[in-house]
């Protein structure tokens, strides 16, 4: 078997397998769907419920992607502000830590009350559990570079503009990537749980609350086609950063070479 | 004929770290356009550190330094090679190249002769698009020199950049920057090594540092004249002139330690 064949083909046996397992338990056990529904419950559920679990899907990728790239463009420029100026750094770091050790949870509540649009006070809530990781990421790799290349851009007196543009912002590449991987699955758990605080309340709702809704009302399989919808949406984000990464850094960084570590 | 002023100059320089280390005790030397000159010493001796004031990238404690880079104006008459190549791993080898000429403002399209007459000079022609990570230890260096010529600097400072590299690529790169020194004119190098060999086959003067403090304690001629082909390795005057200067470090390391 090839090594391509047998990194994609594994995980799938293993997954099917699993799923296999589950729907010969629930038959065999005679488990009633609303304490566990079969594999092949939850997908005919999904099929059969898509039409009205799609509109709340897009509500959840909407928070999801909106406070991903907003934790993107705010983590990367709050790096570079700090870079530029140590003293910033040093008076904003502190803030940017406690936001960071807040459970999102116990503080949501709050943000419910203060902003008057539920959509921008979930979007704040899954960017506070997102920017973190790219923020001291990035910080850490605008640090990171060569001190020997750092001589060479003041030996031939590159501008900060230069510094930053051709040596520290490719220096930090890697580091901001890998906490842009970190962030992508963290936004997701941010607008799960800005939502279940939220509650069903709202016309427009996202998966959270359709599965606390199927919760009040026993509905078990629908709770579960909810969450394989997040599910996917998860695994998507995650399959899509790492692409990025690769292409961003494949030709180059020691943490996408093709040698085996 | 009048001699040329010193394109380097250091007149009895001391160098004190925070730290309070004394790195570099009345050092003085001069080099002059289109000389090669080899300092040779312990590690610890100061060496790299003559090349950092050399290169304006630290300030004397005393003395005085006069050189290239220390003079208002534009940034690429002194070029510096490390003895790690430090070439950006995420650019080419053309872009590594263009370095030197992009932070004085010059446009790819602009700088592209330039880049790819060194780039054939240093035998990398063929691996313009390369990262540096396809590349081996001395074709890495040899792109590290190509970016020092691009802009031809007045002056070359090298540190030991070929300590890290197996003996025959390093012979063969002695060889190579010979060449390019003499090709490209008027251009000073000044060069720190511990290899005795080294420093015979490279340079036409050789200052023989000791450490603690740091400072300059011989100064040998080598008179050898140039092309120096790769037999003159083998050669009696060669092996003479090793010998001169082995003496002349085995005295220096005496006096050291009588000293300490």
């Amino acid at each position: 078997m090839s090594g391509a064949l047998r990194s994609r083909a594994l995980p799938a046996l293993v997954l099917l397998a699993l799923m296999g397992g589950w729907e010969l338990l629930v038959r065999a056990a005679h488990i009633p769907a609303y304490t566990l529904p079969a594999p092949s419950l939850v997908l005919l559920t999904l099929v059969a419920n898509f039409g009205s679990l799609a509109g709340s899907w897009w509500v959840t990728l909407k928070i999801t992607f909106g406070a991903l790239a907003l934790a993107c463009a705010g983590g990367a420029l709050i790096a570079a502000v700090f870079a530029l100026s140590p003293l910033l750094e040093r008076a904003l770091f502190p803030v940017a830590v406690v936001l960071q050790v807040t459970p999102i949870v116990a503080v949501a509540p709050l943000i419910l009350i203060y902003v008057e649009s539920t959509t921008a006070a979930l979007l704040l809530c899954a960017w506070i559990v997102a920017f973190f990781p790219i923020l001291s990421n990035t910080v850490t790799g605008l640090r990171a570079t060569d001190p020997n290349l750092r001589d060479l851009f003041r030996l031939y007196r590159a501008t900060p503009w230069q510094r930053l543009a051709l040596l520290r912002a490719p220096s930090a590449l890697p580091y901001f990537l890998a906490g842009l991987r970190i962030s992508g699955g963290l936004s997701l758990i941010g607008a799960v749980t800005a939502e279940m605080v939220a509650g069903a309340a709202g016309r427009e709702t996202g998966l959270a609350s359709r599965i606390l809704e199927a919760s009040f009302r026993t509905e078990t399989p629908k709770m579960f086609a909810a969450l394989a919808l997040l599910v996917a949406t998860g695994v998507l984000i995650f399959w899509g950063l790492n692409a990025l990464s690769r292409a961003l850094l494949g030709p180059w960084h020691a943490s996408e070479s093709s040698r085996p570590h | 004929m009048p001699e040329a002023p010193p394109l380097i100059h250091l007149q009895h320089v001391d160098k004190r770290f925070d730290s309070g280390l004394q790195a570099l005790s009345d050092v003085s030397l001069a080099v002059r356009p289109g000389e090669f000159v080899a300092l040779l010493g312990p590690s610890g001796c100061g060496k790299s550190t003559v090349l950092r004031l050399a290169a304006g990238l630290e300030p004397a404690s005393a003395g005085r330094v006069s050189a290239p880079a220390l003079r208002p104006g534009a940034g690429e008459q002194t070029a510096f090679v490390f003895q790690e190549p430090t070439l950006m791993p995420w650019a080419t080898v053309f872009d590594n190249v263009w370095l030197p000429l992009r932070l004085q403002g010059q446009g790819r399209a602009q700088a592209a002769p330039a880049v790819r007459s060194v780039l054939a000079r240093v035998g990398l022609a063929d691996f313009e698009t390369a990262h540096p990570a396809q590349l081996s230890g001395g074709m890495k260096m040899r792109a590290s020199i190509a970016r020092a010529l691009v802009s031809q600097p007045q002056v070359l400072l090298m540190d030991e950049p070929f300590a890290a590299l197996d003996d025959i690529t390093r012979q063969a790169l002695n060889a190579d920057l010979l060449q390019w020194w003499s090709a490209a004119g008027t251009m000073a190098a000044l060069f720190v090594t511990h290899s005795v060999a080294e420093a015979v086959f490279l340079s036409q003067r050789v200052l023989v540092m000791a450490a603690r403090p740091g400072r300059v304690v011989a100064e040998v001629g080598i008179d050898a004249p140039y092309p120096r082909p790769a037999g003159f390795r083998h050669s009696a005057a060669f092996a003479e002139a090793c010998r001169r200067l082995g003496d002349a470090l085995a005295a220096a390391h005496d006096g050291a330690s009588h000293a300490a």
